[in-house]
């Protein structure tokens, strides 16, 4: 039987993001022969070029700050000593898993709700009826008012602080499961209907791999979200994780240290991220390949 | 790619008499869509006995319920009025013994499992469970719709006329009884549709099908079906149900030339423009 020559195998292939550049790069391919841009704009289009303004800044800021000392800020290598020092154990070390743990136990747990209420209002009548007035009552209220009701009920410790990560992190995957299990596309169903699957084996066959993207969307924002929650929430309870470090360490004016904090906040934001992103490729490896686009 | 079954025995223990047992019945079924504006009778009065292993094409203008019709023998909507049977059964909901094949394969095979990844998934939905290894099931399957080489690729790495094969192989590993086609054919290319015709003439041959197929073009339900019903343009029952009996195993060059084909042709263009 005969093959089609013209279909390509990109399976495995990192989709690149589809930017002005590449269209326009494509069109000049087409218009002649490929033009070499120079090699300033090439230089100016890397991702590294970033990395190095960034690097410079940074040298400039040590430069200047060794040359006018001040309690009011501190240099680069201060702030890299200091954080090197600090993270292989202490308080620090002791706060930033603090807070890891609670950031990943609340967003564990309303992944899991959000996931699963979501599929179930998009797909049980009774379900969508019965919680649908609660939570559009509940989910544009700010998260900030709710913290003090919820330290009134479960106190200052975990209890509290993983709901309030749960419910910052809930709404963002919630609204995402519900449109993407509700939006499985009729034929879909058709063919879940013909080959006779269960209730139970449509979702878990059908409905949710296909809201997949849609979910992982409110997954992403969800952990950014739960990442600054669980900061503030130490904060406000005032008793443990990278919140309350800070807080004390602005009130003793430990500038290094503060600035040592926040680049701990930062570096855990961007290692969660780049986890998420690793795990997202390869369980949506197959979406990324049929949409030819990724964010 | 192995070599099944010799496809030149197509047809040959299949034969369009009718005679055989009655496999699916609709008996004076009625379709009327309710909208919140209004109502559409797409369907009323319409009788229609298929046997076992008979391959039935429905065809008549645009609009005149074809669809519908076979929404409703395929058990994917109740009909209004009127009783559906397969196998003696009234039927509620899709029957076990019956896969469908959808004009939009892009939004029925599934985009996160590769080709023998949805094959597998027909078998594992089957009606007559496989025998013999499930691995062995798929590369039967796809080879029989000529996809041996493309069962590690993913449906959107694909062509329309394979992820059709692909689609078919699926339905075909569920073992059914009963294969609905809607329009099944229209949206690949000429070439590839003359291909996917023969694929679902061999399949339809080797497992013995019984097959309902709806389309719009009058050549390729003349070629493909031993007998083909035109449905009244107003949704008003059947207009003709004629049996062609053309000899099989069918070829694209030579079964187009036969002067029964063109006289049928002729014939049924007749019915369905006026
Ligand atoms: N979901 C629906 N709601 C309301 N009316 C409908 C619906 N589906 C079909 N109809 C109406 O029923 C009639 C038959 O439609 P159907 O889709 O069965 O025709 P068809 O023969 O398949 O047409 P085509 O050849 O264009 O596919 C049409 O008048 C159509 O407008
Ligand atoms: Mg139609």
């Amino acid at each position: 039987m005969t093959t089609n020559p013209t279909v390509t195998r990109t399976t495995g292939a990192v989709p690149l993001p589809a930017t002005p550049d590449a269209i326009s790069n494509e069109s000049s391919r087409t218009a002649g022969a490929p033009k070499r841009r120079p090699w300033i704009l090439r230089a100016l289009r890397s991702r590294a070029f970033g990395w190095l303004v960034f690097a410079a800044a940074l040298v400039a800021w040590q430069r200047y700050a060794t040359a006018n000392p001040s309690p009011r800020y501190a240099t680069v290598t201060d702030v890299a000593v200091q954080w090197w020092d600090q993270i292989l154990g202490g308080p620090l070390l002791t706060a930033t898993l603090q807070t890891l743990r609670t950031m990943l136990i609340g967003y564990g747990v309303a992944a899991v709700l959000a996931v699963v209420i979501g599929v179930l209002m998009a797909r049980v009548r009774l379900v969508y009826v019965l919680l649908e007035p609660p939570l559009e009552l509940l989910r544009p209220m700010p998260i900030s008012a709710v913290i003090p009701l919820l330290i009134l009920y479960l106190g200052i410790d975990d209890a509290m602080k993983i709901s309030v990560v749960a419910l910052a992190a809930f709404f963002h995957i919630l609204l995402n499961a519900y449109s993407g299990a509700g939006s499985t596309h009729r034929t879909m169903m058709d063919t879940a209907r013909t080959f006779g699957l269960t209730w139970r084996q449509t979702m878990a066959e059908i409905v949710i791999p296909a809201a997949a993207p849609s979910i992982f969307v409110g997954l992403r924002s969800a952990l950014a979200a739960s990442l600054v929650i669980s900061v503030v929430v130490g904060m406000i309870a005032g008793n443990d994780g990278l919140g309350h470090l800070l807080m004390i360490q602005q009130q003793s004016f430990q500038v290094t240290d503060l600035i040592v904090g926040a680049v701990t906040i930062a570096m855990l934001g961007y290692a969660l991220n780049a986890a998420f992103l690793f795990v997202e490729r390869r369980v949506l490896h197959w979406h990324f390949g049929a949409t030819r686009t990724h964010d | 790619m192995a070599t099944s079954a010799a496809p030149t025995a197509a047809g040959t223990e299949h034969s369009a008499t009718g005679s055989a047992a009655t496999l699916l019945t609709a008996d004076d079924v009625a379709m009327t869509y309710r909208t919140r504006r209004r109502e559409v009778t797409a369907l009323r009065g319409l009788s229609l006995d298929i046997g076992a292993g008979e391959f039935v094409a429905l065809v008549g203008r645009s609009g005149c319920g074809k669809s519908t019709l076979l929404r409703l023998l395929s058990g994917l909507l109740p009909a209004t009025a009127g009783q559906i049977r397969v196998a003696g059964q009234p039927i509620d909901g899709p029957p076990r013994q019956a896969r469908c094949v959808f004009q939009d394969y892009a939004q029925s095979l599934l985009p996160w499992k590769t080709v023998a990844g949805n094959v597998r998934f027909g078998l594992r939905h089957a009606y007559e469970p496989a025998e013999g290894g499930h691995d062995e099931r798929v590369a039967h399957y796809l080879d029989l719709v000529g996809l041996g080489h493309a069962a590690d690729r993913y449906p959107w790495e694909l062509s329309g006329g394979m992820q059709q094969r692909a689609a078919i192989a699926r339905a075909l590993a569920a073992r059914p009884q009963l294969l609905f086609m809607d329009e099944a054919f229209s949206g690949v290319d000429a070439l590839s549709r003359a291909k996917l015709q023969d694929v679902l003439l061999h399949a339809w041959a080797e497992e013995g099908l019984t097959v309902v197929f709806v389309t719009h073009d009058i050549d390729e339900a003349v070629y493909l079906a031993d007998r083909v019903v035109v449905l009244h343009p107003e949704g008003r029952g059947v207009l003709a149900d004629v049996r062609t009996g053309l000899p099989r195993p069918r070829g694209q060059v030579t079964t187009r030339e036969l002067p029964e084909f063109l006289h049928h042709r002729r014939e049924l263009l007749q019915l369905v423009l006026d």
